[in-house]
C-alpha cells in the first residue's frame, strides 16, 4: 500500500529499502508524487496544530470544589416553601369545594337559595348512616395516627436507634 | 523531586489517604484530558466539563485502578468515553466547530501567516468530519506521548488494528482537506 509507505517516510521510521523504493516512485510515478504531497501537506499541519490546549486557571480548584461535593454523602433536603406550594394549593382548593358543597346544602335545604345551582343538593341523610359515620371515624383515626406516626414516632425512634447502633459499636 | 513522582506513587498516595495527590494528578493530566476531548467535541467549554467529569469519574474509580497498567491509557480511555457520549448526546454540528486557538493565536501579519491560519482553521474543521475514534487517534499520535498500542489501548482496539485504522484515518482526513480546499490545495502544493 502506497499510503502506508509514505506514512513510514513521514514518520521517519521507513527501511532504507522503504526509502529506496519512494525515491523511485518520486522520480517515476506523477500519481505518487502527487498523493505524497498532498498527504504531507496535511501531516504538516497536523504536527503544526496538534499541541496541548491550555485549560482555564481555575480548572483544578474547580475539579476538586466538584470532588468534595461528589464524595458528599447524598443528604435529602427538606422540601421547601416554593416546592410545597402545590400541596398547599391542591388542600386549600380541596377544603375551599367541601366548603361550598356544605353551604350549599345548607342553603337549599333552608330553602332561601338565591341562585339556581343545577347540582343537586348534598344529600347529607348518607351521614346518619352508622356504617359510613364509622368508617369516617375509622379513616380519621388512621390518619391521625399516620400523622403522628411520621411526625412524632418514627423520629424518635430513628434517633433512639442511631444512638444505640453508635454505642454498640 | 515531586515532578519526577510516577503516577501510580500518587495513586497510592491517594489511596492511603493524602488527598493532595487529587490536584496533584491533575495538575499533571488536565491538558490532556482537555486536548483530546476538545478534539472530539469541538468546543472549549463542553471539553472542560468533560475533562472535569472525567476526572471525577477517575477519582471514583482509583481503588479498581489496576497499578500494573498505564494510568495515562486509563484515564484517556475514560476522557474518550465521557467525550463521546458527549458528542452522541450533543450531536454536534461539525460545521460549528470553533476556530482552535491555536490558528487564533498566529499572528496575521503577513500574508503567509494568515494563509496558515486559514489552513489551521481548515484542519480543524476536517478533523470535525471525522469520526471520534479517527479524531482521538490522530490527537494522541500527534500529540506523540503514546505508543500505537497505548493508543489501540485508548480506543479499545489492538496495535496492529489501530495501524491500519490509523494510516485510514490520515488518508480520510487528506481527501477531507482536498474536498474543502479544492482546486486551492494544488496551488498550495506547487
Amino acid at each position: 500500500m502506497k499510503e502506508e509507505l509514505i506514512f513510514d517516510i513521514l514518520d521517519g521510521i521507513a527501511s532504507e529499502e522503504a526509502i529506496r523504493l519512494h525515491e523511485q516512485y518520486l522520480a517515476n510515478d506523477e500519481a505518487y508524487r502527487l498523493l505524497f504531497q498532498e498527504l504531507s501537506f496535511t501531516h504538516d499541519l497536523l504536527e503544526e496544530s496538534t499541541i496541548l490546549e491550555k485549560t482555564a486557571v481555575n480548572f483544578t480548584d474547580k475539579l476538586l470544589d466538584k470532588w468534595e461535593l461528589a464524595q458528599q454523602p447524598a443528604t435529602q433536603l427538606k422540601p421547601t416553601l416554593s416546592q410545597r406550594l402545590h400541596i398547599y394549593f391542591l388542600w386549600s382548593m380541596l377544603v375551599l369545594l367541601v366548603l361550598c358543597l356544605a353551604c350549599m346544602g345548607i342553603t337549599s335545604s333552608s330553602g332561601t337559595a338565591v341562585i339556581k345551582v343545577n347540582m343537586p343538593a348534598l344529600n347529607t341523610d348518607i351521614f346518619q348512616n352508622k356504617t359510613v359515620a364509622d368508617s369516617l371515624l375509622l379513616l380519621n383515626t388512621l390518619l391521625v395516627l399516620f400523622f403522628i406516626d411520621k411526625k412524632w414516632l418514627r423520629p424518635y425512634f430513628g434517633q433512639k436507634l442511631s444512638t444505640h447502633e453508635r454505642t454498640t459499636h | 523531586m515531586k515532578n519526577l513522582e510516577t503516577d501510580i506513587a500518587i495513586i497510592e498516595r491517594i489511596l492511603a489517604g493524602d488527598k493532595s495527590g487529587y490536584k496533584a494528578l491533575a495538575e499533571r493530566h488536565k491538558s490532556y484530558a482537555l486536548t483530546i476531548a476538545y478534539k472530539i467535541v469541538g468546543n472549549r467549554e463542553d471539553a472542560e466539563e468533560i475533562a472535569q467529569d472525567a476526572f471525577i469519574q477517575a477519582f471514583q474509580a482509583l481503588s479498581n485502578f489496576n497499578k500494573e497498567a498505564k494510568f495515562t491509557t486509563w484515564f484517556y480511555r475514560i476522557v474518550f468515553n465521557a467525550a463521546l457520549m458527549f458528542k452522541r448526546k450533543h450531536q454536534l454540528l461539525t460545521d460549528d466547530i470553533s476556530v482552535s486557538p491555536v490558528a487564533q493565536a498566529i499572528p496575521a501579519d503577513t500574508e503567509n501567516s494568515l494563509k496558515r491560519a486559514e489552513q489551521q482553521k481548515y484542519i480543524q474543521q476536517a478533523l470535525g468530519r471525522l469520526s471520534p475514534d479517527d479524531v482521538t487517534m490522530i490527537t494522541l499520535f500527534y500529540l506523540k506521548e503514546q505508543s500505537l498500542e497505548e493508543i489501540g489501548q485508548v480506543v479499545g482496539i489492538s496495535a496492529e488494528t489501530a495501524k491500519v485504522k490509523l494510516c485510514r484515518a490520515r488518508k480520510r482526513l487528506a481527501e477531507e482537506m482536498k474536498t474543502m480546499l479544492g482546486k486551492e490545495l494544488h496551488t498550495l502544493l506547487n
